[in-house]
């Protein structure tokens, strides 16, 4: 058991950064609003602890602090992008992760130019990330389960009927673009931690490409989702192992195929799978559900 | 300055091939095809497969290829993005499905390519054409091949323009673009619409990557990637679906790289797309020409 632990420990760490990755795209996806700036802040996030790290700030500082200003930044950010719908909003925050991978390239000393930041002393232990990711969960669970998921729910399916039912769609989408940004440089804080190197073509279209994935794949609608798709997304390649270079090609079927054939994801599909089963013992509930008077 | 102003309607011309076929599909079809850049690609590589098998000419191998490449989009259309404009609940979650469906393809596409090449990257064969250097006066460097784009772009933006304004099948294009639900009621068959205007887009596609492919004399599994952030830029600079604009915003990203590599910080090239399309998004989100304003805001 242990040894199965210290065998894995790099996919093990990769999972759970993975999972707060997926989550902050989740958040914002969920609300039906297409933002992939989380995926921005998390190249931005694993900089400044590299910086920090590098610097001698202890991990109880700097995480927080990374956390709360990629909040703050993408408090900020909301304002002008709720302007924006759909594609549009898409593209820009697709522009926003894009060019930082071109800052950094240019940031000189402090971004170490095309090479990055390398050597940045081990800050963290697998123990405390694991209990950090778990937080993460309790709270986006709660909030989830809370008046906000539902909000965001009402938002996705119908934007003016919300605002008719009293949710302030404006202050949603800020908080969600905030707790996404928030995530997004939280789990690049950690990675930078865990990894020990930032560079900057760890960014860019592949890092969307992977999240993206794990956002779906795994089904967007829950924080389940995000574990299974973070799981799936570390691990799969170590059991494909056997198709060599053509896994990337399977990590695109396998995505075509999940959006056209489970939109909500294998989570999604599982829990279709087990209603119907429980129908088939007692057939009699559905109809007594349908007979009542909307 | 002249060659300056040469090299950026050469390169603006590039670009404008490229953007073209992805404002087609983006404005009709509402998809943001992240998989135009592997559609490029694919030209490119078909360029390179076609004319190290038979003999021919450009004038023979172009529209081969466009079609192969515009038939690969067709069977993308048919398979998959079909379903996913018809089945997803609301006009926002189609659209992002699209999109992610667009990334998987992308991927598909560019790991085959990178496998047949074995990560290498290969060139069009000499038979096909032949590059030579034009010295246009004293100061003037051109090639045959950046004439040779210069012309077809300004051709097709201007069949282009025409056939979108001035034909039933454009007039049915724009109104499925706004209405597809009304346009069906009124006769039009709009999944066979969808379908042309995704083959157009393709066969753009494949003929702006052969020749660039020829141009820059290499062909590569990766080489639509920087392509696509900039198309992405020049429609946003002209407009969603506007031809015009399209052109007019390639010219300019085109200038404005030029010029920054010629006497700027050359490093920051790259940035400018991602200025333009952050800056006119906040500013100006309907693009810099738009006459009416479209759901954006």
């Amino acid at each position: 058991m242990f040894s199965y632990f210290s065998d894995n420990e790099v996919l093990i760490q990769q999972t759970l950064v993975y999972v707060l990755l997926a989550i902050s795209l989740q958040v914002v996806l969920r609300c039906g609003v297409v933002s992939l700036a989380s995926i921005g802040f998390y190249t931005l996030g694993s900089y400044a602890s590299a910086i920090a790290v590098k610097d001698g700030w202890p991990p109880v500082v700097i995480l927080p602090l990374v956390a709360l200003a990629s909040g703050l930044l993408g408090y900020g950010f909301g304002k002008p992008l709720a302007k924006l719908r759909g594609l549009y909003l898409a593209m820009a925050t697709l522009a926003f992760d894009l060019v930082i991978p071109v800052l950094l390239i240019n940031g000189g000393d402090l971004t170490g130019g095309a090479l990055g930041i390398y050597a940045i002393p081990l800050a963290i232990t697998t123990s405390s990330l694991f209990v950090i990711v778990v937080l993460v969960i309790l709270a986006v669970s709660q909030i989830e389960r809370g008046w906000m998921g539902r909000a965001s729910l009402a938002l996705r399916s119908d934007e003016n009927l919300a605002r008719s039912m009293g949710v302030r769609v404006t202050r949603e989408r800020y908080l969600a673009f905030a707790i996404s940004a928030a995530l997004g440089g939280l789990a690049g804080a950690l990675s930078a931690m865990l990894f020990r190197a930032v560079s900057p073509g760890s960014g860019g279209f592949a890092l969307i490409t992977l999240g993206l994935t794990m956002a779906i794949v795994g089904g967007r609608d829950s924080w389940i989702g995000a574990v299974i798709g973070a799981y799936l997304v570390t691990w799969v390649p170590e059991w494909l192992r056997f198709v060599g270079s053509y896994r990337a090609l399977v990590f695109g079927l396998v995505l075509v195929v999940v959006i056209m054939f489970f939109p909500d994801g294998l989570l999604g599909a599982a829990r279709r799978l087990f209603a119907r089963s429980r129908r088939k013992v007692a057939p009699a509930s559905r109809s007594e559900r349908e007979a009542v008077p909307v | 300055m002249i060659q300056v102003i040469a090299d950026s309607l050469s390169l603006g011309s590039v670009y404008v091939l490229f953007a073209l076929g992805l404002s087609l599909s983006w404005s009709v079809l509402n998809l943001l095809n992240l998989a135009y850049g592997a559609q490029f690609m694919l030209g490119a590589y078909f360029a390179y497969v076609v004319g190290n098998h038979v003999d021919l000419p450009l004038l023979f191998v172009l529209p081969a290829v466009m079609i192969i490449v515009a038939a690969t989009s067709v069977v993308a259309d048919n398979l998959v993005f079909r379903r996913l404009r018809t089945t997803a609940g609301t006009p926002v979650e189609s659209e992002l499905s699209m999109l992610v469906a667009s990334i998987g393809l992308a991927a598909v596409a560019v790991t085959l390519v990178q496998h047949e090449t074995q990560g290498e990257s290969k060139f069009v064969p000499k038979s096909v054409f032949q590059v030579k250097t034009l010295n246009l006066g004293d100061t003037l460097h051109l090639t045959n091949m950046q004439l040779i784009m210069m012309v077809v772009t300004v051709l097709l933006t201007i069949a282009l323009v025409v056939v979108v304004k001035w034909t039933r099948f454009g007039r049915a294009m724009r109104g499925v673009a706004v209405d597809p639900a009304t346009c069906e009621l009124l006769g039009v068959n709009s999944n066979r619409l969808f379908s042309t205007t995704i083959a157009i887009s393709g066969a753009l596609a494949g003929l702006a990557g052969v020749l660039l492919a020829i141009h820059l004399n290499y062909v590569d599994s990766t080489m639509g990637d920087p392509l696509l952030t900039k198309a992405f830029a020049i429609i946003i600079i002209g407009g969603v679906g506007s031809i015009l604009g399209a052109a007019v915003g390639g010219y300019l990203l085109a200038f404005a790289e030029v010029l920054i590599v010629a006497y700027g910080p050359a490093n920051y090239r790259d940035a400018i797309a991602f200025v333009v399309i952050l800056a006119v998004l906040l500013l100006r989100p309907s693009g810099l020409f738009a006459r009416q304003r479209w759901e954006r805001a």
